[in-house]
């Protein structure tokens, strides 16, 4: 297995650098364009969480491993995390608070997606598979 | 890449035609909402906005957006997105907001 780490501040400015990182690494694994556009939006987006919602953590760390067919994305905060069942399992366009669409977009662009959040921070993981 | 913006008001078709490049995402989101907040204040009418050279749109991008639509329909104005990479197009069928924007090709 292959693994990279990567810690980021927590400011919104370089959230384009884990994409560039995570674009990049998907890259050289061979996935096609469509996948790598997939996991360009679904790492944004965990990271856009992670700026949004955990302020008081001043870096986050992003953790990518490959192995076999698969990359698994981490993003790892040290927050004070979210109650994960108050999500909304789907989005109402015609009703949209802001609530919940990062979570939404990487579900359904990932093969897999688990939140794991407690009140010392909070674990997006994020599976594709090539 | 970092989001550019350009805007100009048609005098002929009376609206607003905003051109993006680049990256509209949780940093350059509010830079986009300043701009159209401006021209908007300058003049209340209908927002073109041409999204062949947009590269990249997130969940803040989105949201920003939705919120300048339901101020422009306060107003009996629209926004339209022209144009949009099939990557932009496919995160607005994803998410069910290609019901809530008007998408099309000019």
């Amino acid at each position: 297995m292959d693994q990279f780490k990567l810690t980021l501040p927590n400011k919104r400015e370089y959230v384009i650098s884990a994409r560039l990182a995570a674009t990049s690494i998907a890259s050289v694994f061979g996935f096609d364009i469509e996948k790598i556009e997939d996991i360009r939006i679904a790492v944004g987006e965990a990271c856009n969480n992670v700026v949004l919602h955990s302020k008081e953590a001043d870096s986050f760390e992003m953790v990518i491993e490959l192995k076999d067919e698969t990359m698994t994305v981490y993003v790892c905060d040290t927050g004070k995390g979210f109650e994960v069942d108050k999500m909304p399992p789907v989005i109402d366009p015609h009703d949209y608070s802001g609530s919940g669409l990062g979570l939404f977009i990487i579900e359904t662009l990932m093969d897999e997606m688990k939140v794991h959040s407690t009140d010392e921070g909070t674990t997006i993981i994020m599976k594709k598979r090539r | 890449m970092a989001l550019k913006i350009r805007h100009l008001y048609s005098e002929r078709s009376e609206r607003w035609e905003v051109k993006l490049m680049g990256e509209l995402d949780i940093d350059s989101s509010t830079a986009l909402k300043e701009r159209l907040s401006e021209i908007l204040e300058e003049k209340t009418a209908d927002v073109i906005v041409n999204a062949e050279d947009l590269e990249y749109i997130d969940s803040t991008g989105l949201g920003m957006l939705i919120g300048v639509i339901k101020q422009l329909k306060t107003n009996g104005k629209e926004l339209i997105i022209v144009n949009p990479q099939d990557s932009v197009s496919k995160l607005f069928r994803i998410t069910g907001l290609d019901k809530v924007f008007t998408l099309r090709e000019e």
